[in-house]
């Protein structure tokens, strides 16, 4: 069992190894020529390695660089947006947002956000989804491990403690699952995206000329409520809802 | 002498100081005739303040109250005066009396003195050819007999009787007369309430002659009004009231050679009103009412001219719109605009000219928009047309107008100028600062698509560690149930084993030989080994009777089988010494029967 184990795992980094380093190498190259403020060139590299189906934080977070020199700040922003949720304790990409933020039209008083809210998710990117994958197999295993113990130690206080403690653990394991799964959400759903319209009208119900409500512009990013044909129900962070052409935003 | 001077110039002065403020009122004549106008003046001789005039009802005011104010300075002496006129006729004969006015000044309150005025019957005055007209206006003339409205009289013409609502309507007041007519003096001049009116500028007031019941009449026109009704029902045109002094020739006796001459006349004032006249206004239809319509009434012309259409963002362009045509353009809607809601559009400047003829009003009205688009994209401004009804079709005309597809280009100075960019936000946070750098340390790519969250693998190995407590609860079970076995198969069988140890030792009773101890001891050993589940090697005195009393096992049997393992013992180490054989088979027999009983 073991070894069937650590077979697959050494398969599985071993093909994502092979695979990396030509783009990694690529990637390389991409920022030497940012170094040199061909901008250019390693806007087209990042995008060549994120469109062969690769990420990873540092290269969202450079090709939103990237796009931002270029003056190109609706991208920027997504790519912000998008290394953010791969890293959201990466100082640098928050303070580059902030700074993309302000160069784009709109300005959208945030409603506060309640405390609860803002600290679960704190909490919950203090580790990436996997790791709370690997964290909820290890609760479970110590949890198997002191149910067992509980089931065969005949001493009673020995029993107890372990009875606790699988109690515990099955807790832990828990939490790690509702984190891992949460993370999964804010990862995979489309949860937000950005306008990219240099200046698009909300409409107050998904069709065209159903009563104007207000004007967005470039860069704005909005909450992704639901989907409706070709349209998006938008809430903006300022707590305003409409529909918008979902051609016209961009999903983080 | 000087002395005497000064003092007495002081003493001037001060007299002039001291003198108290006078406020007069003063006529110009005191004895006058009915219709004849007199001044009235009431004069103070200080800076004074809230004039209040008395009652001059009993007047006709024909001007006043007119102030003045004068500063001398005479000799050094500064002296200020306060005038308040009025020109003023008396309406009846009678006594009248001109009730004080006051002023105040510098809080104190001061009247005039009451001026008591005498009027008499007017007399007719006869005038000849040669006399001034305008003191005809002057004075009174007098009241003209009832027969003179088939000489002099006011007409009101209308260009329509039933105008719809906003259409404009003609009106012509006209003075018909027969008899010379000297002066006219508006009376009263129409209102015109519920319309929205603009008079005429005529040229000449002549007008060809009229035949009116038989009678031919010249015909002047007073007044000309356009004018539109503002709502629908009846609406009058109100009357105007002219004062005519008229000339007619006089039946007494002339006077003087001239008046024997030229014939003698006289000057007669008659006054001429014309009748109301009703309108019925038709209110517009509502049949087929564009849904654009605003109550444009005439007919126009619309034209929208946009002078470019593609700019770069945050230029200006400029929307013309010019209508023109007949109605009443000053009160022309402004038309409907549908812009992008990001463009920027201010209030139209608007240019109006229009002529007033006695045809109607016709001219222009230009809406100006400065419109300055302030993101790029590709927008389309809206027009909703101008409609407007048409009084002489009777229906409602759309002029359907372009809508413009405008291309705005970004701004080409905001791509170059990068490294710095200037937010456009009200409170500026990040002033002149940069973009932190790049990552650049190498970090391991993943594929979009592959995580281990919610794989199979991890599945598996969330699995994995309860199947294998599963397995090993389960195994562990199994041996453990198995050892049990061991240990009741041989408390089982520890009672047919003693018995076959037994057998052994009856055996040996029998040929009467030393080894019965051994066997008698084996067996009692490998009943309680078994028993006890115990090995043999393991067991000795105290953990048989420490086990035996475990099990409950009473304390005299314990010792029972105490001595008997004893005398065993002794038995097989020094046989002579040994009791009887025979006992100790049967006791032992007993004993393991005995703990038989209780053990199982």
């Amino acid at each position: 069992m073991k070894l069937l184990v650590s077979l697959l795992a050494s398969l599985m980094f071993s093909l994502c190894f092979a695979q990396d380093d030509h783009y990694l190498a690529k990637i390389e190259q991409a920022n030497g020529a940012y170094a040199e403020a061909a901008y250019d060139s390693t806007l087209s590299i990042y995008t060549e390695v994120y469109q062969s189906g690769y990420e990873s934080f540092s290269l969202y977070y450079n090709m939103a660089n990237s796009f931002y020199k270029q003056g190109e700040i609706p991208s920027a922003i997504l790519f912000y947006e998008r290394a953010i949720k791969l890293n959201p304790s990466d100082k640098d990409a928050q303070f580059n947002l902030a700074i993309a933020q302000e160069a784009s039209v709109d300005k959208i008083e945030k409603l506060p956000v309640f405390i609860g809210s803002q600290f679960w998710k704190n909490f919950r990117s203090s580790y990436t989804m996997d790791s709370w994958a690997w964290l909820a197999i290890l609760f479970l295993l110590l949890s198997s491990l002191s149910f067992f113990l509980f089931i065969r130690a005949k001493d009673a206080g020995t029993r107890k403690v372990f009875f606790y403690g699988s109690i515990f653990c099955v807790s832990l394991f828990l939490l790690s699952m509702i984190s891992a799964e949460s993370a999964y959400n804010y990862r995979f759903k489309k949860e937000s995206g950005i306008i990219f319209s240099p200046s698009i009208t909300v409409q107050s119900a998904p069709a065209q000329n159903s009563g104007e409500l207000f004007v967005l512009h470039e860069g704005t990013k909005v909450i992704i409520l639901g989907e409706e044909n070709t349209w998006y129900n938008i809430r903006l962070e300022d707590g305003n809802e409409g529909w918008v052409p979902s051609a016209s935003i961009e999903p983080i | 002498m000087r002395l005497v001077a000064y003092i007495s110039m002081l003493l001037i002065i001060g007299c002039s100081y001291s003198q108290a403020q006078t406020f007069v009122a003063k006529v110009s004549k005191s004895s006058l005739k009915v219709g004849e106008q007199f001044k009235l003046q009431f004069v103070f001789d200080e800076k004074g303040q809230g004039f209040k005039a008395p009652d001059l009802s009993a007047f006709r005011v024909y001007a006043g109250p007119n102030q003045s104010s004068s500063m001398k300075w005479v000799n050094g002496v500064v002296s200020n005066n306060l005038s308040f006129s009025y020109v003023l006729s008396p309406k009846a004969e009678g006594n009248f009396e001109i009730k004080p006015a006051s002023v105040t000044f510098k809080g104190k309150s001061f009247s005039s003195q009451p001026i008591k005025i005498k009027v008499s019957k007017a007399q007719s005055q006869s005038s000849s050819v040669g006399q001034n007209q305008s003191t005809a206006a002057q004075s009174a003339a007098p009241k003209a007999s009832n027969g003179m409205d088939k000489n002099v009289f006011l007409r009101v013409q209308v260009s329509k009787l039933k105008p719809y609502e906003g259409e404009q309507v003609i009106a012509t007041y006209k003075l018909y007369y027969r008899i010379d007519v000297i002066n006219i003096e508006a009376e009263k001049l129409p209102a015109f309430k519920g319309f929205s009116s603009y008079d005429v500028n005529m040229k000449n007031n002549n007008m060809p002659q009229e035949i009116v019941n038989g009678v031919r009449y010249n015909v002047a026109a007073i007044q000309q009004v356009v004018l539109f009704p503002q709502r629908s029902g009846e609406l009058v045109v109100d009357a105007l009231q002219l004062k005519t002094i008229v000339r007619v020739v006089s039946n007494r006796r002339p006077r003087s050679v001239f008046d024997q001459f030229f014939g003698s006349y006289q000057d007669v004032e008659h006054l001429c009103q014309s009748p109301k006249l009703k309108l019925q206004v038709r209110p517009l239809p509502n049949k087929g009412k564009p849904a654009n319509f605003k109550g444009a009434v005439g007919s126009y012309s619309f034209n929208t001219e946009l002078d470019k259409d593609s700019l770069a963002a945050n230029d200006a362009m400029n929307l013309k719109v010019l209508i023109k045509g007949r109605g009443d353009i000053n009160l022309l809607p402004e038309p409907a605009f549908k812009f992008p809601a990001d463009f920027e559009v201010y209030d139209p400047k608007l240019n109006t000219s229009s002529v007033v003829s006695p045809s109607g009003i016709k001219g222009r009205k230009s809406f100006e928009y400065l419109v300055i688009p302030r993101h790029s994209g590709k927008f389309k401004i809206e027009s909703e047309g101008f409609s407007y009804f048409d009084p002489k079709q009777g229906k409602y005309v759309s002029v359907a107008s372009k809508s413009y597809d405008i291309t705005v280009d970004k701004v080409e100075g905001e791509e170059e100028n990068n490294t710095f960019r200037a937010s456009k936000k009200e409170d500026i946070k990040f002033v002149g600062s940069d973009i932190r750098y790049i990552k650049t340390e190498k970090q391991a790519l993943s594929n979009l698509d592959e995580h281990f969250y919610r794989s199979a693998f991890f599945w598996a190995l969330l699995l994995l560690p309860s199947l294998l407590m599963l397995i090993a609860h389960f195994v562990l079970r199994q041996l453990m149930k198995g050892q049990n076995d061991i240990a009741l198969i041989r408390r089982r069988k520890a009672a047919s084993m003693a018995n076959k140890h037994l057998a052994a030792a009856s055996k040996a009773l029998k040929e009467n030989s030393d080894e019965v101890y051994e066997a008698i001891s084996i067996a009692l050993y490998g009943y309680l080994s078994n028993k006890l589940n115990i090995d043999t090697v393991d067991l000795n005195r105290d953990n048989i009777k420490e086990e035996l009393a475990n099990k409950q096992v009473s304390a005299s049997l314990i010792k029972e089988l105490e001595e008997l393992l004893n005398s065993c013992d002794m038995a097989r180490f020094s046989p002579s010494a040994a009791g009887d054989k025979q006992a100790l088979f049967d006791q032992s027999k007993s004993l393991i029967n005995q703990l038989e009983n209780t053990l199982s």
